[in-house]
């Protein structure tokens, strides 16, 4: 749970920008980056808070996500009056999951710092990917639930990949495609579907998501709803501090 | 000929069609979703395999029709990895150098008569995720890749190629540019493709390869000719010779090559011929010596062929067959494997690392040896079985039945009432090659199943025997010919009557203990198709799979038991309309229909006495095009359908059977669906969880309206409930939003299986149970507003669910639920307040709202019709669940409220922490707070907790016990829910009396410090909070 809730909540800052590269994927780069506001407003924006809550079964799951330059990041979960943290300063990371019975700092995996590098980065992962050392292609057009869409595949430094699907009518980012890896090697394919755009402080942002993975062939789905994004309002830095126990 | 059919169209088809104008293609199906039930249990024909050699525990194995599998860990668990392409699969070679880089030939090349067609060769270079076609595609069946070790843009595929025909297609192919281009480097003949290669280990410029001459036809098997041999290059393929100093003279058949790892200038073969058995040279070919053979050698060498030298041991050779043979002398003798295996072995991989650890491929799926083979683990998680036919019964939780390639027949369940459907949920009904397996109508005990050659038995699946019920021929009747894959057909009209076939139709109203001849012989009775006691070629093989002039399908009108449709494997489509009197062939009457092509079914109209539609496949003779025709006069008349939009030969057509318009067919290649009547078809493939996988037999369940396909390659799947496809009029194609009709709906209930599997025995899921609204969208939702409100009968809000935005059939599923109570914080949570409660049953509506539209859609919940609990005790429990429920949140509001006070408390202890007084009052109040919440909630840290010794726990744990079981609650839980209230009301005179000592003397202090009073968050404010 902890992992899906990180990688979800990576996802919702990120936005995307692009460096020249293979022609064709960096005029469909180009052409998301227009219709999301424009590099200069995706630049800059230094701060970026966005409360959603999680549809599942019998219960709500409310989240609140911080992200600051340089990557920073904080993301809240709450669940039955009890908060799970995971917070990044932009080197180091700690979780605080208080559902396993005694409510301590841990240290976060290394692994998950890796991850958390590229997930913490405000801009997303296309933006100046040849800088960030990743590669991305484009694949050609797909389908994304009825409507045709470019897909263009990121390969980061750490060999891993993660399909981004633009639509081709609004040239909005509609789909991510991922593998998650579990502890053990194995691995799982994600999939997030964007929508419900609006607009924010000048940049077009999806407000609800649509977190799917499959299992024996079947497509189980989470829907998430963004309630508020709130862009380059205050943010303290002590949010992303290795965080003290409450008791 | 072209206006000719045009006009055939106008006549026959535009006035049974409801809407010809409105065109749709598979996007329509949207969210549908094929179920696999596997099963796994008996798994299926796996033809190769490969493994990585510096990463333990990577294998991919090619099965013979259900694609490639992906395992990371030895074969505990399975992915499979190649959904989107041609399933058949005859050859997989890792690049050692590039692991991730990985090549498969499509196209099995154990050439029995039901095996598949290729359609060329693909490379991965990224683990399997994706693959690309790379060319090759017409020659049908690929046996061997190599890779040079140096450089990767180098490859080599050897393809025996077309079985049904002639082709020029067929040699020994290789590409110097990573498959861009490809120069077919030994070529022999029309007839004569390349079977096997083997590379020098040590000079992979040192070529072998074999050359096989062989023709498969409808009636016959030819393996051998005076082409076969074996060839060595040893400049990368530009120039060959054939070998001949030791190798046996005369016609020779299949052959596979072996060079030793350890010893390159070791090489083995092993040879079909009037003398078949294993040679070997020591000198790399250029001299042979016959050194051994064995019974398992010589039978059925092109179904058995394989040759794996250990890589290790230059002695150690095995030889796959009926079972797997080992030699540990060079090839001199042979012992067959005495671990516990499904028999006939197509490949094996040794593991180099660790050469007593074998995996081993077969027709029963994948084992596992750590000692070379004397005892196998059977890999229980790989569901290619290849199933022939399907039926089912009427149950509730209906099973369903069929047979399959070489593992008998079976039954199992739709659906379980526990978590998944298992393998151990499955058992046998039959034995041998498996095909029809169709339950008694009149009786459910009984099951009528086959093996190969019309061996047909009455199941009794109470005692679990056979008794065998084949129709005989008498003193002075010419032989019965059966077909290996002999129709078992029970009446639509006449639940007593039963139709079998060999070249005549026999029905039996006896359940099968005697029989009546009702027709004469339906076939061409071509005697020069009838020689299969000479088929086999060098090495005879009458297995009863080339039988011919024999009946195949048989349909009986469901309007009028008089009429019934039989198609034979000759080309034949007979009728009769006086229960077999007299009889028709109308096949004369079909244009563009080759001649004898082979009548795979004969689906008689549900809606029409004169209506039929067939299906032909005559890939037997060399041509896999998609022959569907449909008559509604009787067969004088024929049209012809989906001939450009159907990919493959056909086995199957099924028309729905309430609406005349949807039909669905199912070919070599996948599973179509057409929507109007069968001018336009779409296929259902991966995006709906179907792969391109042959299927065989499609029904229809009555009752259900699941849709249920017969795959040979990858078990049973089910369509459930085919109710929105089967409403996909012109209508609402044409709408931009459409909401199918809702069913009234009803809980499931569910038991348990308390037992745990582990990860090498997968399950598979059973029908989502929960409540879907289905709806239409012309287009993909994207902005604005769309969500779906579930109301009371007051109109009030119970929940709200995000809608499904996708173009085409959405499935969404909606909670009917109250959300869950809520609990007070604790270490670990109170489970209660994860459970939200069911809804009681009653009338409630959906508001869908998108964008500026609002549709209010009424539904029903009632008690499941099917429980085992009366409406009265359902509704005992619900009552009690809600006094649970609300004593939850009556509990967590003293609790919480009270836990809100506190932090307030201590807010203002910070900011008073001057003023002595106040703060002492503002401690001691806290202190008291907490002290009565340690009373009532756990606050220890462990999750370990018995949930006995607080109450926050034992109400969770009561409300769980009655949410989680469906009849009236115990009278032990009634009386525990009235103790709580004494529990309930206890607790909050106790913090009452804390506030009573502590708030108003407080209050008094903080108005003289300057500060706000306090007050109690009210239960309003508690019941707002989410």
């Amino acid at each position: 749970m902890r992992k899906k809730l990180f990688i979800l909540s990576s996802l919702l800052l990120s936005c995307s920008g692009f460096i020249s590269f293979g022609q064709t994927a960096d005029e469909i780069i180009s052409k998301y980056i227009n219709a999301t506001g424009g590099l200069e407003k995706i630049k800059a924006v230094k701060t970026e808070k966005t409360v959603l809550t999680i549809e599942t079964g019998g219960m709500t799951i409310n989240q609140t996500i911080y992200g600051k330059r340089p990557n920073m990041f904080r993301e809240e979960t709450l669940l039955q009056g009890k908060t799970s943290l995971q917070i990044f300063n932009g080197t180091e990371g700690w979780v605080v999951n208080p559902f396993t019975g005694r409510e301590t700092v841990e240290s976060m995996p290394e692994d998950d710092i890796k991850e958390m590098k590229i997930q913490a980065d405000l801009d997303g992962e296309l933006i100046d990917y040849a800088k960030k050392g990743f590669k991305v292609s484009y694949e050609g057009e797909e389908d994304v639930d009825g409507a045709m869409a470019y897909k263009l595949k990121l390969i980061t430094d750490k060999n891993d990949v993660t399909n981004f699907f633009i639509d081709k009518e609004t040239n909005y980012l509609v789909k991510q495609s991922f593998k998650q890896k579990n502890e053990d090697g194995s691995e799982v394919e994600s999939v997030v579907l964007f929508s419900n755009f609006k607009t924010v402080e000048g940049l077009t942002k999806p407000y609800e998501l649509e977190s799917s993975s499959t299992y024996m062939g079947q497509i189980y789905k989470t829907p998430i709803k963004i309630t508020s994004i709130e862009i380059n309002k205050e943010m303290a830095d002590d949010l992303f501090k290795k965080p003290e126990i409450k008791n | 000929m072209r206006k000719y059919c045009l006009l055939l169209w106008l006549g026959i088809i535009i006035p049974n069609s409801i809407f010809s104008q409105t065109a749709f293609d598979a996007k329509i199906f949207g969210d549908i979703r094929a179920r696999h039930l596997g099963p796994s249990v008996m798994s299926g024909r796996v033809a190769c395999i490969d493994g990585v050699n510096n990463k333990q525990g990577i294998l991919y194995v090619g099965t013979a029709g259900g694609g490639i599998w992906k395992t990371l860990d030895f074969g505990v668990t399975y992915k499979p990895v190649f959904e989107k392409h041609n399933q058949s699969i005859g050859a997989i070679c890792i690049d050692q150098a590039h692991p991730d880089t990985i090549w498969a030939g499509t196209g099995e090349t154990w050439t029995r008569n039901s095996v598949s067609v290729g359609d060329g060769i693909y490379k991965s270079t990224d683990g399997g995720e994706n693959w690309k076609k790379l060319g090759l595609e017409k020659t049908e069946r690929i046996s061997k890749i190599y890779i040079h070790p140096k450089d990767n843009n180098i490859v080599y595929a050897a393809a025996p190629g077309a079985l049904w025909n002639d082709s020029e297609d067929r040699g020994l192919y290789k590409t110097t540019d990573g498959g861009v281009t490809w120069k077919k480097i030994l070529y022999i003949n029309p007839q004569t493709g390349i079977s096997d290669l083997a590379v020098d280990p040590t000079n992979p410029e040192i070529i072998y390869a074999a050359a096989w001459e062989f023709r498969r036809k409808a009636y016959s098997f030819n393996s051998g000719g005076k082409n076969g041999g074996i060839y060595k290059s040893i400049d990368g393929g530009t120039t060959w010779k054939k070998l001949s100093n030791g190798i046996p003279t005369g016609n020779l058949g299949r052959i596979d090559l072996a060079v030793s790892p350890a010893d390159a200038s070791v090489l083995y073969a092993t040879i079909e011929s009037k003398e078949t058995a294993i040679y070997r040279s020591s000198d790399k070919g250029e001299t042979w010596v016959k050194t051994g053979t064995h019974n398992y050698i010589i039978e059925r060498p092109f179904y058995f062929a394989k040759l794996i030298a250990d890589p290790k041991d230059p002695n150690r050779i095995y030889r796959a067959g009926l079972t797997m043979l080992v030699s540990t002398d060079g090839g001199k003798s042979f012992t067959p494997f005495r671990g516990g295996a499904h028999g006939d072995y197509h490949d094996l991989w040794i593991n180099p690392n660790n050469t007593d650890n074998i995996v081993a491929v077969t027709d029963g799926g994948v084992y596992t040896s750590y000692d070379r083979g004397s005892h196998f683990i059977q890999h229980k998680n790989l569901p290619v079985g290849q199933f022939y036919h399907v039926a089912f019964d009427n149950e509730e939780n209906y099973n369903v039945y069929g047979g399959l390639q070489d593992n008998g027949s079976w039954m199992g369940p739709s659906r379980t009432l526990t978590g998944s459907i298992s393998n151990r949920n499955w058992s046998t009904v039959g034995w041998g090659d498996g095909f029809w397996v169709v339950p008694d109508p009149a009786d459910n005990n009984f099951v009528y199943s086959e093996s190969q050659g019309g061996e047909l038995q009455r199941y009794n699946k109470t005692t679990k025997t056979g008794k065998s019920i084949k129709p005989l021929e008498m003193a002075g009747q010419p032989r019965y010919r059966y077909n290996w894959n002999t129709p078992i057909c029970t009446s639509p009209t006449n639940k007593n009557k039963l139709y079998y076939a060999a070249q005549y139709l026999f029905v039996s109203n006896n359940k099968g203990d005697s029989w009546e001849k009702i027709s004469p012989d339906l076939t061409t009775n071509d005697p020069s198709k009838q020689k299969q006691e000479d088929s086999g070629g060098l090495t005879s093989d009458n297995s009863s799979a080339e039988n011919h002039c024999t009946i195949y399908t048989i349909s009986e009108s469901p309007l009028n038991e008089k009429i019934v449709w039989v198609g034979t494997d000759d080309g034949n489509v007979q009728l009769t309309k006086d229960g077999g009197k007299t009889w028709s062939n109308l096949v004369k009457n079909i244009k563009e229909l080759p001649a004898f092509a082979w009548v795979s079914t004969i689906e008689a109209s549900r809606f029409n006495e004169g209506t039929a539609y067939v299906t032909f496949d005559n890939h037997t003779q060399g041509d896999i095009n998609a022959y569907v025709y449909k008559t509604t006069d009787f067969g004088l008349t024929w049209a012809r359908l989906g001939a450009s939009t159907i990919k493959g030969y056909c086995h199957v057509v099924r028309e729905d059977f309430k609406n005349k318009n949807l039909l669905f067919v199912g070919s070599e290649f996948g599973l179509f669906v057409s929507l109007d009547g069968g001018i336009q078809w779409a296929q259902l493939d991966h995006n709906n969880n179907v792969p391109n996988v042959a299927i065989r037999d499609i029904a229809i369940h009555p009752t259900t309206n699941d849709l249920i396909l017969a795959t040979h390659g990858r078990g049973i799947m089910i369509i459930d409930d085919l109710t929105s496809i089967r409403l996909l009029t012109e209508e609402v194609i044409n709408s931009k939003f459409y909401a199918f009709p809702l069913k009234p709906y009803f809980y499931p209930e569910f038991g348990f299986d308390a037992i745990s599997f582990g990860d090498d025995e997968n399950g598979f899921v059973n029908p989502k149970s929960g409540f879907v609204l289905t709806y239409y969208l012309q287009k993909k939702h994207m902005n604005g507003d769309f969500y779906v409100e579930v109301l009371d009968d007051k109109k009030q809000l119970i929940s709200t669910k995000t809608a499904s935005k996708r173009k085409g059939i959405n499935l969404l599923e909606i909670d009917l639920q109250i959300k869950a109570p809520k609990m007070p914080t604790g270490p670990s949570p109170a489970y209660a307040g994860f459970y939200g409660a069911p809804l009681k049953a009653g009338n409630y509506q959906l508001k869908v709202v998108k964008e500026t539209d609002t549709t209010f859609i009424p539904f029903t919940i009632i008690h499941n019709p099917k429980s085992q609990h009366s409406a009265a005790d359902k509704d005992a429990r619900h009552e009690l669940m809600m006094k649970l429920y609300n004593q939850c949140n009556e509990f967590t509001y003293t609790v919480n409220s009270h836990v809100d006070l506190r932090d307030k408390l201590k807010v203002l202890e910070k900011e008073l922490v001057t003023n002595e007084k106040v703060k002492k009052m503002l401690v001691e109040y806290a202190d008291k707070l907490e002290t009565q919440r340690k009373l009532v909630v756990n606050t220890k840290e462990g999750l370990i907790n018995d949930g006995n010794n607080y109450l926050r726990d034992k109400l969770s744990n009561v409300y769980i016990q009655v949410v989680s079981y469906d009849g009236r609650p115990s009278a032990t839980q009634f009386e525990k829910s009235t103790s709580f209230e004494k529990d309930i009301k206890d607790n909050a005179n106790a913090y009452a009396a804390v506030d009573t000592k502590h708030l108003n003397n407080l209050n008094i202090a903080l108005k003289a410090a300057g500060k706000p009073e306090l007050a109690l968050m009210s239960r309003a404010e508690f019941d707002k909070l989410k």
